[in-house]
């Protein structure tokens, strides 16, 4: 049985807004094909610490390591390299708005990859057939659904094949029958292409379907205090916050 | 009958207060506060609980509620014992449903007020800050030209196009207007005193020199301002707030290169250009002012602003032009990436661009004209 490979370490992140620490002592490692759940409640920091993985934020204390990469030690052209290798899916989408989708997914692949437009249309249109947009290359975001959105959203993620994803909050907005189909796109795409996932959200449906590991961050005592599969999690912690939040306040 | 509501107070026993309710406890109607009561409780009465009778309470909604929460949190503070039994079930199970949260002590926000020095501290410190913050935009945009010049920088041609036909083509209009109106300002100004001397032939000088050397290059720069600098602000500012500035960053793709440069490059290409046009428009208003008012005739007009207006005012003028595209640009450019994260924002970034414009055009334009002065041109 091969040894689970590191994918991401991080070593006793500390984040702050100036005087103000959100969050202290993150220690925890992501392996490969792990999807990485950061779940807590509204305002404990899980998108600040989606920023400082993926380059926007530096940390205020502690290490972040991509392999054997100190990430945030290393200058900005070695960040940038390695966000190559990364794609993030924002909260919003944050499709870009004066492009349609197909303009969109190009983007990257113009940007960093030798194809001819012709091939780049081939890969556009396949991607967005994965998320179950295809027909849609000529639309603009402004005049897509939500949930559509945030489907492309993930086709772009996805346009240079990337080893590790990144979702900020995938289910937030989306009616329960949309966050499922999200939800399994995310397990499919895992299975198959073995893409390590790190899922920022405090939906606990998702977390419970999609989950392999997973970090509570605790917004009262601003640090983590559980790392572990949710179902384990659910079945062994004695953390009376924990066990709220897991049964979405259940009076036990 | 206007909704009336009122309030009884009777001591069964002394150390027990009844408050009867009784009429349409509405909101907005007829109603009594808390005061008689707490009047009534306060030290020294001996009271130590409150109950309720609310037999004859007719209607009640969130006038009664807040009424009870008044009195609850006196009570509360004054260590007395409030009975919620006699209340209609619906309140009593709200009036326990806003005390289940404790309220967070910390959690409003202490008003301070600064004294003038502190303030003018804070201010001091604001301006050297956004002056390096200007400074860093500035040069991070120089680097970005200069990947341009080596075939290097990041950005779509498309995008190129459209900014220099929003910035260039579709200005022409108002660039006409104005510069036309303002020919015709500084004739109709001048006539009068040249009249006076019977020099009304120098109209032509006064419109083709200052139009051309001054006039053109600032009233369009004020009005690229207003039109394109908050326009980019507002654009780059919504980016910012949509998260799809961070979404280039993270894709590795600059924005200074594909958002910012595309944009100074436009207004630095269209600005002379736009300036020229503003120039004839100028005159043009001046000559309609000479013509129809003066009585001077058309190629009097024509040959006095040839001969008064020379190529140095005409390089000059252009040169400030072109100068006011950039810093146009630059401010609009900046002022929406520095853009905060709410639709206000936008707001205040587009306003901030348009005032930065402006004051970078008239202290560029001070500039340019000791540099001509100290140059003998």
């Amino acid at each position: 049985m091969a040894a689970k490979e590191v994918h991401i370490l991080v070593r006793d992140l500390t984040m702050a807004y100036g005087d103000f620490v959100v969050m202290r002592d993150l220690t925890f490692d992501i392996n490969r094909a792990d999807i990485f759940i950061v779940m807590g409640g509204s305002g404990c920091g899980k998108s600040t610490l989606m920023k400082i993985l993926i380059g926007l934020k530096p940390p205020a204390k502690g290490k972040v390591l991509y392999g054997e990469v100190d990430f945030w030690g290393a200058d900005a052209q070695t960040r940038d390299l390695i966000m190559r290798g990364a794609g993030v899916m924002y909260q919003r989408g944050a499709l870009w708005s004066s492009m349609t989708l197909a303009e969109n997914i190009s983007l990257p692949l113009e940007t960093y990859t030798d194809l001819t437009a012709d091939r780049i249309r081939e890969v556009v249109e396949w991607k967005l057939a994965l998320v179950g947009l295809a027909g849609f290359e000529e639309f603009y975001p402004a005049d897509l659904s939500g949930g559509m959105q945030k489907r492309a959203a993930i086709a772009r993620a996805m346009a240079l094949d990337p080893e590790i994803l990144f979702f900020d909050e995938p289910s937030s907005g989306l009616d329960p029958v949309s966050a499922r189909r999200l939800d399994d796109l995310i397990l499919e795409l895992n299975d198959s292409l073995g893409t390590t996932m790190v899922v920022v959200t405090h939906e606990l449906a998702s977390i419970f379907t999609i989950a392999t590991n997973a970090v509570f961050l605790d917004s009262s005592k601003r640090t983590m205090t559980a790392i572990g599969n949710p179902k384990q999690l659910l079945a062994q912690t004695h953390d009376p916050t924990l066990r709220q939040f897991l049964t979405r306040g259940e009076k036990s | 009958m206007t909704a009336r509501g009122e309030v009884r107070l009777e001591q069964p026993s002394g150390d027990t207060l009844k408050v009867v309710l009784s009429g349409q406890w509405k909101l907005g109607g007829n109603l009594p506060g808390a005061d008689q009561v707490r009047q009534k409780l306060q030290d020294p009465s001996g009271i130590r609980n409150v109950i309720f009778d609310t037999r004859q309470l007719a209607f009640w909604d969130t006038g009664l509620l807040t009424f009870l929460n008044n009195l609850r949190n006196f009570c509360s503070r004054q260590n007395i014992g409030l009975n919620t039994d006699g209340l209609p079930e619906g309140a009593r199970k709200l009036l326990e449903l806003a005390s289940a949260v404790p309220e967070t002590k910390d959690a409003r926000p202490v008003e301070q007020r600064e004294s003038f020095l502190v303030h003018l501290g804070d201010e001091v410190i604001n301006f050297f800050q956004s002056a390096g913050e200007m400074m860093a935009f500035i040069g991070d945009a120089a680097i970005a030209f200069s990947r341009l010049l080596r075939g290097r920088a990041q950005y779509r041609r498309a995008d190129l196009g459209l900014i220099i036909q929003a910035a260039g083509a579709q200005a022409v209009p108002i660039v006409s207007l104005i510069n036309f109106l303002v020919g015709l300002i500084i004739a109709f100004t001048g006539a009068i005193e040249l009249k006076l001397f019977g020099a009304q032939i120098y109209v032509a000088d006064l419109v083709g020199i200052a139009m051309v050397r001054l006039m053109a290059a600032i009233m369009t720069g004020v009005v690229m301002a207003g039109r394109t600098g908050g326009a980019f602000a507002a654009q780059l500012g919504t980016m910012q707030v949509n998260e799809e500035i961070d979404a280039l960053q993270t894709l590795g793709i600059s924005p200074m290169e594909f958002l910012v440069l595309p944009r100074i490059v436009a207004l630095g290409l269209m600005m002379p250009p736009l300036c020229l046009y503003a120039n004839f428009m100028g005159i043009l208003g001046g000559m309609v002012v000479a013509v129809l008012l003066l009585n001077i005739d058309f190629w009097q007009f024509y040959h006095q602003t040839a001969a008064a207006v020379g190529l140095w005012n005409l390089g000059i003028g252009l040169f400030s032009g072109f100068v006011f595209g950039i810093i146009v640009a630059l401010a609009g450019c900046m002022r929406g990436m520095q853009c905060g994260r709410s639709a206000s924002a936008v707001g205040d970034a587009a306003t901030s661009a348009v005032v930065t414009a402006i004051v970078g055009i008239i202290i560029a334009t001070a500039v340019i004209t000791v540099l001509c002065n100290l140059l003998n041109i």
